[in-house]
């Protein structure tokens, strides 16, 4: 009986100490306290990006480390945007955290992301002279800065070159009306089964964001968004042409198809299928790898608008979160990472767009992707156009997506903006 | 727990009885204590943070009833609700009938009843996410397995989850591909009703149909009403398959809302999950759980009540 009494206060004692112990180490990382590391104070870094992007952001924290002897960064692989803000309410997230662009709105209005005037009027930074145009936009949210940005993410028309010079094109097309007409010709349908695909729908994003971007339109600022402008109703009316062209049914299903293989190995571009393609910086390695017979272009515009060109910018960020233990410390990294030398490393290293002026031009930059003559181009040429940068954000994107798909199941452009329009008049 | 001893009306417990009582409970105490902080500590605090403005970082704010008025608004919602309540619809009575259709022909099987009892619970052990993947495949509009097989009979090519129309339907295809468990379970209830009904039946000269709507469906329809209850509260908590079959049609739903053609596939836990993880509504989320919570009580209540008029327990 003895024994049995021991064993079960054992084991009582064993679970007790196991759930002390959890809680302990809770405790011990939600500490507000700064951590020291060694003589240094420890950064907590935690970012979204894994496998080989992962190591190349250790080489920039390691860059860092090795620079200066205040602080210590301690990276940690996270992908999973989640786990970021549930660590961050629960008081056990990171110091210094990448987002993207679309997330600030929500994370200031939430409480999630620091913001960061104080710091940059004391150290006397001015983002705008800093960043290329229009990337601040997306950091900014009622006046208050709550993040730098880390790459500038622009488009540029892929194009197959056999499938343009099976159909009698030599270059790819110049004006948005030329885009528009040889999406047309290079589509091929049999048996009601779209087996060549001339128009850029897949993806299902970007080509109509550029096609509304391509004459000026926008859609609007927060408070006075406009979806019911010139550029996406030229779009939407050009979809429904081509829709009722080729049948529903057949657009629908390719595009629904390629949709769920995009960037695979069965990708309707990679796999041959697709003649024109907008996409972004990350496609480029893969249509090289794919063996497809590709060109890159910049993004044409409509003809009224002369040599002007414009583009669809989207940026990658990094934030401080409201329960930093050590925002000063991790003040000094993002300064690295987004101004300093980290930035030059991250762009090399990783090849995403910069979004730091000084890079533009830098040497270094220019040579690491084959691609980038096109898109540095695109990124200090064209008139570079944001979403919105509205609480909502992803509501809206909802909305506008949801107009394009109307279009693809055989609604009326007219139809579906309106529906867009009195949808998005509810949003914040 | 041992018997306990009566004396004078009273409750008395031996010492004996009272220390095996304490090292019961010390022994239920992890599960008691995991119950409480991880189960009905949740559950009381989203009752409350339904009323508030709540995103996780903020300390929530007392708002009263307007996230249950904001969602009576919200588009998306009756989407979302409609949605479910019409795969529930097609779902539940579509895999009940097929799990028994499928358990009384395994019940007539004379050789290899296990190997083909294993090979329909088969699927019920697959990961969810590797068999949704799977499923991506198969119900792909032009190189699916699905439409293959269906253009031998001449049907046109399906775009089961671009096309609003066929969305629910493929879901539905998805879930009745699982159903392995439910036909175990039947198939075993089958087993206990007694074989002289049977045969009293077939002297009387009572065919198959006869025997299975007379003797069978009464004999397991308490079972019968309890997997029903099950495959309700499961349809209606339908998240992780859309979820996947979204991600990986979007690239990245969690920071989005919405899901598949005209949010054809937006399911009620995927927006109350969109409305927590992307949105970080945490009040309206919870608002949302509650109001599933009171749809699947009362449904489940409803079903009891009707089947307590018709089924035999014993």
């Amino acid at each position: 009986m003895k024994g049995k009494k021991a064993f079960s206060a054992g084991l009582t004692a064993v679970l007790m100490c196991s759930m002390m112990a959890g809680s302990t180490n809770m405790t011990y990382a939600a500490s507000t306290e700064k951590e020291q590391a060694g003589d240094r104070e420890t950064v907590n870094f935690w970012y979204l990006w894994g496998g080989d992007e992962a190591s190349y952001i250790e080489q920039i924290i390691d860059a860092y480390n090795a620079s200066q002897d205040k602080y210590q960064v301690v990276g940690l692989s996270t992908p999973d945007q989640q786990k970021v803000i549930t660590g961050i309410s629960g008081g056990n997230g990171p110091d210094i955290t990448d987002d993207f662009g679309t997330s600030i709105p929500n994370y200031a209005e939430q409480n999630i992301a620091m913001p960061l005037d104080d710091y940059i009027e004391k150290d006397g930074i001015n983002p705008e002279d800093v960043f290329v145009d229009g990337t601040m936009d997306e950091q900014v949210y009622q006046d208050k800065t709550y993040a730098f940005p880390i790459s500038a993410n622009v488009d540029a028309l892929y194009y197959n070159k056999d499938l343009l010079k099976a159909g009698g094109y030599d270059a790819p097309p110049k004006t948005m009306e030329e885009l528009q007409e040889m999406s047309s010709k290079l589509t091929t349908v049999e048996d009601g089964e779209v087996t060549q695909l001339g128009a850029p729908l897949v993806p299902n994003s970007y080509w109509w964001e550029c096609m509304t971007f391509a004459d000026g339109s926008t859609f609007g600022t927060p408070g006075a968004l406009e979806i019911d402008n010139e550029g996406f109703r030229k779009a939407l009316s050009w979809l429904e042409s081509y829709v009722k062209e080729f049948g529903s049914d057949a657009v629908n299903s390719f595009v629904t198809s390629g949709q769920a293989k995009v960037n695979s190995a069965q990708d309707p571009f990679l796999s041959g299928k697709e003649a024109l393609r907008i996409d972004g910086p990350w496609f480029y390695k893969m249509a090289e790898d794919s063996g497809v017979n590709f060109g890159l272009a910049m993004l044409p515009s409509y003809e009224s608008e002369g040599d002007k060109t414009y583009n669809y910018i989207a940026t990658s960020n990094f934030y401080i979160p409201t329960t930093a233990s050590n925002p000063d410390g991790a003040w000094d990294f993002l300064k690295y990472i987004t101004m300093g030398d980290g930035a030059k490393m991250f762009v090399t290293l990783k090849g995403d767009l910069p979004a730091l002026k000084s890079l533009l031009k830098d040497q270094d930059v220019i040579k690491a992707s084959a691609s980038y003559d096109v898109y540095l181009k695109a990124l200090s040429e064209s008139s570079l156009v944001a979403m919105p940068n509205i609480l909502d954000g992803s509501d809206l994107d909802v909305t506008l997506t949801n107009a394009v798909d109307s279009v693809v199941l055989g609604g009326s452009a007219d139809d579906a903006i309106q529906e867009a329009a009195d949808t998005a008049s509810g949003l914040e | 727990m041992r018997k306990l001893k009566r004396n004078d009306g009273k409750r008395t417990w031996s010492p004996r009885e009272k220390q095996a009582n304490r090292d019961g409970l010390l022994f239920a105490l992890p599960w008691i204590l995991g119950f409480l902080i991880f189960s009905l500590y949740p559950i009381i605090m989203s009752a409350y943070y339904s009323f508030t403005n709540f995103s996780a970082i903020k300390d929530p704010v007392w708002v009263g009833l307007k996230n249950y008025r904001m969602l009576m608004k919200d588009r998306l919602f009756w989407k979302s609700l409609n949605n479910t309540l019409v795969y529930v619809a097609i779902s539940v009575p579509a895999t009940i009938i097929l799990s028994l259709l499928l358990a009384a022909l395994l019940k007539a099987v004379k050789r290899g009843k296990a190997f083909y009892r294993s090979v329909f619970f088969l699927p019920s052990i697959f990961p969810v996410v590797a068999s949704t993947m799977i499923w991506l495949l198969v119900l792909d509009p032009i190189s699916g397995y699905l439409n293959r097989f269906l253009s031998l009979f001449g049907t046109p090519a399906i775009n089961w989850l671009g096309d609003p129309t066929w969305t629910k339907p493929a879901l539905v295809i998805m879930t009745c591909w699982g159903v392995g468990t439910t036909v175990v379970i039947l198939l075993a209830s089958m087993g206990d009703v007694p074989p002289e009904l049977y045969e009293s039946a077939s002297m009387d000269g009572a065919g198959a149909w006869t025997k299975f709507w007379h003797i069978t469906i009464p004999g397991i329809a308490h079972v019968l009403v309890y997997q029903i209850v099950l495959a309700i509260i499961n349809g209606f908590q339908y998240f992780t398959q859309v979820y996947i079959l979204c991600s990986a049609q979007s690239g990245n739903l969690s920071a989005g809302v919405g899901a598949g053609k005209k949010n054809s596939l937006l399911m009620y836990p995927l927006y109350l999950f969109q409305n927590a993880f992307a949105r970080l509504k945490m009040g309206t989320a919870s608002a949302m759980a509650w109001i599933l919570f009171i749809i699947v009580f009362v449904l489940t209540l409803v079903l009891i009540r009707i089947s307590d008029k018709y089924v035999d327990v014993k």
